[in-house]
């Protein structure tokens, strides 16, 4: 179809002449022929006739001529018919005429008819090239195909490009069109070949120019080069149509034609240029939508090529159709065509596939196939082994689906990531964490490397043990753990039962020896063998079924306490540079703790040691008294409070009974103790005389340099001929109570406290005594316990004395309050002491109550 | 440093500066007390006002013996205001603090409001 138009109008030019040059043949044969009147009618017939014929083949241009001809002949033809100014004559003339008229208007009817046949022919291809899936580009040298040489000799396409209008292709007929073509494709994108031209895309308007003049083509030349160009192409008119569509100027249409094909454009020409850049912008439109899709896939190819994250596209039936370069590399394959030749199936058996929790992964889990079911899944991390190198890594897979308008699932978009870096980050950071706590909290020592031992697994290993050299110089599992909870107690048999000789040559012994790393990431049988004790132990070994093993020495500050090994099985995994690097920071720290959970058990140890020489073991016996006492530690066992309790004889003056609190905590609360309790002790003997021995305190208290503060009550009991008294002496210290026949009062006075102000004095307050008066002194601990809403204080210790019968009443009535009361550990010691006078010669006796720390249960 | 129920306001008005302590002032919250108080610059009147203290132990007591013996060594004025707080003021008088100490009424910061408690 193409091939007829291109060739079909010079051809049916020349025939057209040819035809009409036959038929003037024949009229002038016919002419003469008939040389007689009686002739005359036969060259009539002949002279309409040919016309006629003529018409049918040939255009009216042609018909015309060779009507004209008849004419002519039949004006003339009375010459030799001798017949002029006769009616035959004029007859004759008539019909020729009229008929040569008639055969014109049928030619120029036959023609039209063919053109519109031609034009729609036209139309239609356009449509069917609008249709199709091509560039814009592609559409135009279709287009350009179609239109010359049946509308055009030569045919413009002019687009808007980034607001400039861009020439985009040229179709030209005829000899040297090739030439032409490539020519006018040069020229400057935004001058038209004529005036005004280039406005038309602009404005949006048709324009016809039904004649070419010189002085247009000056006005629209750039140079004389130029000028040469549009003189050649001897144009002869010219239109000019916006290519428009969906209200958007695409570009313009030209057709020119020359005195190639000696036609004018009319305005009927114009209108139909305008039908066919209808089609034709519809035709750029499409191409240029589906151009413009094909520009953004390639972008986002480029694009998705360029991303680091790994990004692999799927079809609906789960193939892969689309990887990008980090993907390909991410799945261990050198390009992403590598990849994508690789079935599904042979991509999946290269890795071991677990969940985060260890478990192993099922296809059901993998978003991409959940996208396919129409779920919308969370991002899955799967921890994978590569089954060839053992090589362990994290990734993170979010999958999203791409629907077509009916929400079909169209393609699955999976974003890989490898997210090693960040778990092995992550679970320092966890180790850390840990570490922080252990430091901080921990008491326990086996709790603290059980815990180490449970974060490794399953991330860094099957299993991992902690051994620590025991007092037969082996190496002893003390903590173990293991991904299959079912093995744990297989693990820990293990290593309870087959503990490392230290000298053995090999394995976790001389990583502890050497304090170096080893890494063993094929486990042979000849190794097992090697490393077992016994059958049974080979067996165990065996069942295993190890695959690599890593131990590193747990170090801190240059000791060695142990050895870290993690062991491979189940998962198949190998271990690096970096388990190894991890492993070593996670022994450090177990190392640390270790440290730490042997020096919190040597402190407490030193505390609770300092403590009992503070207080007095047991109260010596006061004749004629019975004492009890309470002594209650602060929740922190390991501080070293300032409470303290005792009493002594003072010889001919009886005794002297003190309970007293130091300001402070730790060694100097007990350095200062221990001074307090020596001087007071010592003074009170020498002096007999509690106001004496506190003036000597307060003395000395003052001369250190340091701030050094203490509260004490004193009392000092003495008993003559069946009476009794007390002398009573507080030093910044609450007061004593008073039991008396079952009433609780506070006695004594408020005295200054020692080692504030210099040149203090204290006044004993004495109390005579009856039998079986109860005297009970106490440590702030005892107002200061802290209950749900406020503190003890001396109100409730009044309440919870009264009605007590003796000594061992009394601090058990005061204990069972203080429990009854207290809320969580109590941040200060308690120490109380009640003694009772008997009145009646008794054996002395003492009981004490001592009780765990406060808010320990 | 920073005690959950436990903060202290620091206001200066001239060369008065006034620390008030707001909670409990025991072990675990003494140290931002002593804190601020060893961040004031120069000054001529010190006011402890411990109306906003609801308790307070022996490293309270503590506290306040360090600071009069700052005030008597640097040479400034160190009051307390005790404020209505049982716990508080008697442990003034047990310790025989009171005694020693220059007491003042709040808002009255010159020399005029001096009064003990005992």
């Amino acid at each position: 179809m193409t091939k007829r138009w291109r060739s079909g109008l010079p051809v049916r030019y020349f025939a057209g002449w040819g035809v009409g040059a036959v038929a003037v043949g024949l009229l002038m044969v016919g002419a003469v022929a008939a040389v007689d009147a009686a002739s005359a009618p036969g060259s009539v017939v002949i002279s309409v006739l040919v016309p006629f014929v003529v018409a049918l083949v040939a255009g009216p241009r042609e018909t015309a001529v060779v009507a004209a001809v008849a004419a002519v002949l039949a004006i003339v033809s009375g010459a030799w018919h001798h017949d002029f100014v006769t009616e035959a004559y004029y007859r004759r003339w008539i019909v020729v005429l009229v008929g040569g008229g008639l055969a014109v208007l049928a030619a120029a009817a036959r023609e039209r008819i063919a053109r519109d046949r031609e034009r729609f022919a036209l139309l239609a291809g356009v449509a069917e090239v609008a249709d199709g899936q091509l560039t814009v580009e592609q559409t135009a040298a279709r287009v350009g195909e179609l239109v010359v040489p049946v509308l055009a000799d030569i045919c413009i396409f002019d687009v808007v490009s980034e607001g400039a209008l861009r020439r985009l292709a040229v179709k030209a007929a005829g000899l040297g069109a090739a030439e032409r073509e490539a020519r006018l494709l040069m020229r400057e994108p935004t001058a038209p070949e004529l005036p005004g031209m280039g406005s038309v895309a602009a404005a949006g308007s048709p324009q016809l120019l039904s004649t070419v003049s010189d002085e247009l083509l000056r006005a629209g030349a750039h140079d004389a080069a130029d000028l040469d160009l549009l003189r050649s192409l001897r144009l002869t008119a010219s239109i000019v149509v916006p290519l428009s569509s969906r209200r958007r100027t695409l570009g313009a249409l030209t057709l020119l034609v020359t005195e190639r094909s000696h036609r004018r454009y009319t305005t009927e020409d114009l209108r139909f240029a305008e039908v066919l850049a209808d089609r034709v912008a519809l035709a750029f439109d499409n191409a240029g939508l589906y151009t413009e899709l094909e520009t953004m896939e390639a972008q986002l190819t480029t694009a998705l090529g360029a991303l680091s994250e790994a990004v692999t596209v799927q079809n609906p039936r789960g193939n892969l159709i689309y990887a990008n370069q980090a993907a390909a590399e991410l799945l261990g394959y050198s390009s992403a065509r590598e990849l994508l030749a690789t079935p599904a199936a042979d991509i999946a058996k290269q890795y071991q596939s677990f969940r985060e929790d260890g478990s192993p992964l099922s296809l059901s889990d993998i978003p991409g196939r959940r996208v396919l079911e129409g779920e919308e899944p969370e991002p899955l991390v799967v921890r994978v082994v590569d089954r060839r190198t053992g090589e362990q890594r994290w990734r993170r897979t979010q999958s999203s689906s791409v629907r077509d308008r009916a929400g079909q699932v169209r393609l699955v978009v999976n974003v890989l990531a490898d997210i090693s870096a960040v778990k092995r980050a992550e679970l320092v950071q966890r180790l850390l964490a840990d570490a922080g706590e252990v430091l901080s909290a921990s008491l326990d020592l086996h709790d603290t490397l059980q815990r180490v031992a449970d974060i490794c697994v399953p991330e860094l290993a099957d299993w991992c043990a902690v051994s620590m050299p025991n007092e037969h110089h082996q190496l002893q599992a003390v903590a173990v753990a293991h991904s299959d909870p079912d093995k744990v107690a297989l693990a820990q048999r293990l290593g309870e039962r087959y503990p490392v000789d230290l000298d053995e040559p090999e394995g976790a012994a001389r990583v502890f020896r050497e304090a170096a790393p080893t890494v063993v990431n094929d486990v042979t049988d000849e190794m097992l063998v090697a490393a077992a004790s016994d059958e049974e132990h080979l067996r165990v070994l065996r069942g295993l079924g190890m695959r690599a093993a890593l131990a590193v020495p747990m170090t801190t500050q240059g000791r060695t306490v142990g050895v870290l090994t993690l062991i491979s099985a189940e998962s198949g995994r190998t271990f690096g540079e970096e388990d190894v690097s991890l492993a070593s920071e996670l022994a450090g720290r177990a190392a640390t703790a270790v440290d730490n959970a042997r020096l919190y058990t040597e402190r407490s140890r030193i505390a609770r040691t300092l403590q009992a020489s503070l207080l007095p073991d047991e109260l010596p016996p006061l004749p004629g008294w019975r004492t009890a006492s309470l002594y209650r530690p602060a929740g922190d066992e390991e501080r070293v409070g300032g409470d303290f309790y005792e009493g002594f004889p003072l010889g001919e003056n009886g005794w002297m009974l003190v309970v007293g609190d130091v300001t402070g905590r730790g060694a100097s609360a007990a350095a200062l103790t221990a001074l307090m309790r020596h001087t007071l002790r010592a003074i009170a003997k020498l002096t007999g005389s509690a106001p004496k021995a506190l003036e000597e305190l307060n003395r000395e208290l003052l001369a250190r340099p340091e701030r050094s503060l203490c509260t004490a009550v004193c009392v000092v009991l003495r008993e003559c001929d069946g009476s009794a008294q007390a002398n009573v002496v507080c030093a910044g210290h609450p007061l004593p109570l008073l039991v008396r026949d079952g009433a609780a009062e506070y006695i004594g006075e408020f005295g200054p406290m020692v080692g504030a102000f210099a040149d203090e004095s204290w006044k004993p307050v004495t109390v005579v005594l009856r039998p079986g008066d109860i005297l009970f002194l106490y440590s702030d601990g005892v107002l200061d316990t802290t209950g749900r809403e406020d503190r003890f204080g001396p109100d409730r210790l009044e309440r919870a004395l009264a009605g007590a019968t003796n000594v061992d009443d009394a601090v058990s009535r005061v204990e069972r309050a203080l429990s009854g009361f207290e809320v969580g550990a109590q941040a200060d010691d308690t120490a109380a002491l009640a003694v009772q006078w008997l009145g009646v010669p008794e054996p002395a006796a003492h009981s004490g109550v001592a009780r765990p720390p406060a808010g320990s249960q | 440093m920073n005690v959950p129920g436990f903060h202290v306001d620091v206001r200066r008005e001239v060369a008065t500066v006034v620390v008030a302590p707001h909670g409990e002032i025991d072990l675990a919250t003494v140290g931002v007390l002593r804190a601020e108080l060893d961040g004031i610059g120069p000054r001529e009147v010190l006011v402890l006002d411990l109306r906003g203290v609801s308790f307070m132990d022996s490293a309270g007591i503590a506290l306040v013996v360090d600071e009069h013996r700052r005030a008597q060594h640097e040479g400034f004025e160190f009051r307390v205001v005790a404020g209505r707080g049982h716990q508080v003021r008697r442990l003034f008088d047990v310790t025989g603090l009171s005694r020693h100490l220059r007491f003042t009424e709040p808002g009255v910061e010159s020399t005029a409001g001096d009064q003990t408690l005992a």
